[in-house]
């Protein structure tokens, strides 16, 4: 299968030349096409560096990173926001809706910057609104809905634009539990019936257990990857929650 | 510590807020600046009423400081506000730091210190410079010799403007202290996330009230563009005017509330427009700010009104004024005399009836017509001063009236717009025709008007025998003259009648004056002839010698105290000059005496200069210091604020990169928005100037040539325009800098 995104031996160091910090160091995999991935991690562990890096907004110190045929790392100024608009789709823990725009507008936004045709916007919104469940709420303000409806918004947002790649990162990192599995639910359907490639950033096991394949890193390396299969839910879970005990220190960590 | 922090902090803030703390020094400066008037005329040669007039400005300025001071006051505690604002959570963290809000305040209580202290000494420095500079404007105002160039420094203005704006940081402190007391270390800590609820206005309500704000500021418009002209006549001007302010005042309020929700009316209805790029995005931005801020906006609004109208009003008058002048008075000196006793003018007494012709006519003196000039020479005056000079006689034939000439139209015109009877009243006719059967023809012999017309430069006349022309300068006789013109009217003087030779009023007049005032000039050929039993006066006009060494002002004072003396009652001379009669004019009593000629008056454009001075000073100088600060005030408000919203959606902004908007794109929805909320109140201000200028000129237009005054408004409008250019500027790249 095509490979959506290829993520080839980046490295990324913080911190001057005595005190260098190896946030990402050496990764390396790959996304295919209508794959739903999770990466996991303690914090501090590197993930959301490696997200930033895969969504423009950081810039890695070495390595590829290869985005539908398009080498990211070689794009400059606004050859990156461009990329970043017409690429991907964002989905953010803090939702990042603006407080003066309607769910509607706001999905609209999306689409505007794009500057697409404004008798395609209405049809677009509506369709991406009905996928997440939000058609009764396009109305209403950010501040008159609640968190999981938040989420669900910035999700309609990020696929509005039908990007090749969506990065979630900590999606679920705001809500309550109830809102969370509406939530993925709701991006699980996006993935299995729309194909819609995600990329998400979580370091939460109930969460991951909706993605297909779990990539773990630790210390800025990748240090395991599952992949759900055949398996059930529950059993991949229990999997990742295994991982997560080895990820959690080698017993000689403990003094 | 509590002093390195706050120090600190300071140097932080000054970058971020460089506006505020701009302003502030220009505040401080134009305070001194202003105030340290008085003592300028230590440093300038002037005659007593300059003094005297410098004394009641500085006087005048100093109560208006109490009013800047508050302006002022107001900006730096509305302006700390914000910073305080901006800086919840570093005052959070503060406070889970174990801090007080007693020393919190400390530190906020230092932080004032440090920048008032700072304002204060650059602000009184750039005020003492500014001070030199308005030295020289003063000088050239009162036309003063500036003897050699002193350094001014005024102690009472230096002290003045510490104690005043010590008074405005203190009140600012109190405020700062008020608004930390009352804040809760979760709402500090959480300011960033805390979600804005946007109250969203009822359109219809939205409409309605930008339909009604509009009604009244149209009705307000039009009352001021045509109707309020003829208040400047009557007192009912402090009845009429104060609801019409209000409502003025009530309605640009009105528009300030409710035009976000027309706007968002307009935009659900104009999709195309509403979704493009981050159009959106700026229109609710806009539309939510303005609403909150209707009342700020507002005043923001009002003030930049007052400041336009004030500073154009004032500017635009003197120059106005000074080149209306020019016109009026091209040359310096005019000396005048009436051969004839006491002559017949069309003088009216206070309550507007016609005065009476005197009885001393019947038994007036045989005379000889003088030559002013040599009169002059004889008595010992320097007549090399003088440079040019010429004299021309001037007649009242009392055979023809301005009843026979004018028709009656032209009449009622005359004497309600000019005279001032009231239509009404019932004697109106008769008391208008026995004005007009006493007032008779001013009349010159061509060759004498002409000789005139070239010394002043104005038009000069060509007449065949059986013609005459009619000349004035008072825009309305100019138009009696080219009503009656147009009807060919004939005039009969000395038992000749003379048709009309153009069939316009030819502009012109007899004498120097202040204005255009030249109530009309019969010229007729020089055939006619006139006798001892006419009215007779002489003119002699001249220009002064500058080649002499002497300026202006110092030929003025050889020529100009012949100003002072009166007839009295037995027809000898009253001297009502200052002080004791000088000797040096005992001639003047002799040549009245011996000679029995009337009284010569001397009348110099210099007399007119400092007359306008002196009632354009005072106006001049409050607009300037008024307008200047409520400009400053009202743009750095405008400024301050936008910076300080900005930073507010600093997320916002985030959002947009994230989405995937280039910086272009971001840069524009910054400088669409930042423009819209300066344009916003500087567009309805300039609406509201155009008719209280309108307003102003109606008045002024009577003595001024309009479009003079509004080129030079529109100047004064131009360089507003390039102040508050530069507040736009800078807020723009400091909002762009805030949101990077």
């Amino acid at each position: 299968m095509e490979n959506i995104l290829e993520v080839q031996k980046i490295d990324k160091y913080y911190g001057t030349k005595n005190n260098l910090t190896k946030a990402v160091d050496g990764i390396n995999f790959s996304v295919a096409k209508g794959e739903f991935v999770g990466i996991m991690g303690a914090s501090g562990s590197g993930k959301t560096t490696l997200l930033n890096c895969i969504s423009t907004i950081d810039r890695v110190t070495a390595g590829n990173i290869i985005v539908n045929g398009t080498d990211i790392t070689k794009l400059k100024g606004n050859q990156l926001n461009t990329f970043r608009r017409d690429e991907l789709g964002f989905i953010f823990q803090d939702f990042n809706l603006l407080d003066t725009l309607t769910v509607y507008e706001n999905i609209a936004l999306a689409l505007t910057i794009k500057k697409e045709n404004a008798a395609e916007i209405d049809k677009k919104v509506k369709v991406a609104a009905e996928k997440l469940d939000i058609t009764k709420i396009l109305e209403k303000y950010p501040y008159q809905i609640s968190g999981g409806e938040k989420q669900r918004t910035a999700s309609a947002r990020a696929i509005v634009t039908d990007p090749k790649l969506i990065l979630a990162d900590e999606p679920t990192g705001a809500l309550d539990s109830r809102s969370a599995r509406h939530l993925l639910a709701a991006l699980e359907t996006l993935n299995k019936d729309l194909g819609a490639t995600i990329l998400m950033v979580t370091h939460d096991a109930f969460t991951a257990s909706y993605a297909n394949r779990i990539i773990f890193i630790k210390d800025g390396k990748i240090f395991n990857e599952i992949i759900k299969g055949n398996d059930t839910r529950k059993d991949f879970f229990q999997k990742i929650i295994d991982v997560q005990t080895l990820l959690g220190g080698e017993l000689n960590d403990v003094v | 510590m509590l002093f390195k922090l706050a120090f600190r902090n300071m140097r932080r803030s000054i970058k971020d807020y460089l506006i505020y703390f701009l302003t502030l020094v220009l505040g401080v400066s134009i305070f001194y600046m202003f105030n340290s008037l008085d003592s300028q005329k230590a440093v300038l040669t002037l005659n007593n009423d300059a003094t005297e007039l410098i004394k009641n400005l500085g006087m005048v300025l100093g109560y208006v400081s109490v009013f800047v001071a508050v302006v002022l006051g107001i900006l730096i505690v509305y302006a700390n506000q914000f910073l305080i604002k901006r800086r919840k959570k570093e005052f959070g963290l503060y406070m889970t730091l174990g801090m007080s809000k007693f020393r919190i305040s400390l530190i906020l209580l230092m932080e004032t210190i440090f920048v008032g202290l700072l304002s204060l000494v650059i602000g009184l420095v750039v005020g003492i410079f500014l001070s030199q500079f308005m030295t020289i404007v003063m000088a050239k105002m009162f036309e003063a010799n500036v003897e050699k160039f002193t350094f001014v420094f005024s102690l009472e203005a230096f002290y003045k403007t510490w104690i005043y704006f010590a008074i405005m940081y203190f009140a600012s402190i109190i405020f700062n202290t008020i608004i930390i007391s009352r804040y809760r270390l979760i709402n500090l800590l959480k300011a960033e996330h805390k979600q804005k609820s946007e109250k969203v206005t009822n359109p219809v309500i939205s409409i309605i009230g930008f339909l009604l704000g509009c009604a009244g500021l149209v009705y307000i418009y039009h009352y001021f563009a045509f109707e309020a002209g003829d208040l400047l006549h009557g007192e009912s001007i402090f009845t009429e005017l104060p609801p019409k302010v209000l409502i003025g005042t009530v309605c640009t309020f009105l528009i300030f509330w409710s035009v976000s929700g027309v706007i968002m009316a307009i935009s659900s209805v104009w999709k195309k427009a509403y979704f493009k790029g981050t159009n959106m995005f700026i229109i609710k931005q806009i539309g939510s700010k303005l609403h909150t801020t209707a009342l700020s906006m507002g005043l923001i609004c009002l003030m930049l009104f007052i400041t336009v109208t004030m500073l154009s009003v004032s500017v635009s008058l003197t120059y106005a004024m000074n080149a209306q002048l020019n016109l009026t008075a091209p040359i310096e000196l005019c000396i005048s005399t009436a051969y004839t006793g006491n002559p017949v003018t069309i003088d009216t007494d206070e309550n507007g009836d016609p005065v009476e012709p005197e009885e001393a006519v019947e038994t007036k003196p045989e005379i000889t017509i003088h030559d002013i000039y040599s009169d002059y020479k004889k008595a010992g005056y320097d007549m090399s001063l003088l440079k040019d000079h010429c004299q021309a006689e001037k007649y009242m034939p009392t055979d023809y009236t301005l009843l026979e000439y004018f028709d009656e139209d032209v009449r009622d015109r005359y004497a309600v717009e000019f005279v001032g009877l009231d239509k009404k009243d019932a004697s109106y006719a008769e008391n208008r025709d026995s004005y007009f059967k006493n007032a008779y023809l001013s009349v010159f012999n061509l060759s004498e008007y002409n000789k005139l017309a070239e010394i002043y430069g104005n038009p000069k006349i060509e007449l065949n025998d059986d013609e005459y022309a009619f000349v004035a300068s008072s825009s309305e006789f100019m138009s009696y003259g080219d009503t009656m013109l147009s009807r060919d009217k004939t005039i009969k003087v000395k038992g000749k009648t003379l048709k009309p030779k153009y069939d316009k009023t030819v502009w012109g007049f007899a004498q120097i004056s202040m204005e255009a005032d030249e109530t009309g000039l019969w010229v007729v050929p020089d055939s006619i002839k006139f006798s001892v039993d006419d009215y007779i006066f002489g003119i002699m006009a001249a220009t002064y010698n500058y080649d002499s060494g002497k300026t202006r002002k110092e030929i003025d004072d050889v020529f100009n105290p012949l100003f002072w003396y009166m007839q009295g009652e037995n027809g000898n001379l009253v001297y009502t000059g200052e002080g004791e009669e000088p000797e040096a004019y005992k001639w003047y009593q002799n040549l009245v005496q011996e000679n029995k000629t009337n009284i010569y008056i001397a009348n110099s454009k210099g007399i007119y200069a400092d007359a306008m001075v002196n009632s354009n000073t005072v106006l001049v100088f409050l607009a300037m210091y008024i307008g200047i600060v409520f400009l400053l005030a009202g743009t750095a408000l405008l400024a301050i604020r936008q910076l300080s919203d900005n930073a507010d959606n600093k997320q916002n902004y985030l959002i947009l990169r994230k989405l995937g908007c280039d910086e272009g794109m971001i840069n524009k929805t910054l400088f669409k928005q930042i423009l819209t909320f300066f344009m916003a109140p500087m567009l309805l201000a300039i609406l509201h100037s155009v008719f209280a200028i309108a307003f102003v000129i109606q008045y002024v237009g009577r003595y001024f040539d309009t479009t003079l005054f509004v080129t030079s408004c529109a100047i004064t409008v131009v360089i507003i325009a390039v102040v508050y250019i530069l507040y736009f500027l800078a807020t723009y790249f400091g909002s762009k800098r805030v949101i990077k």
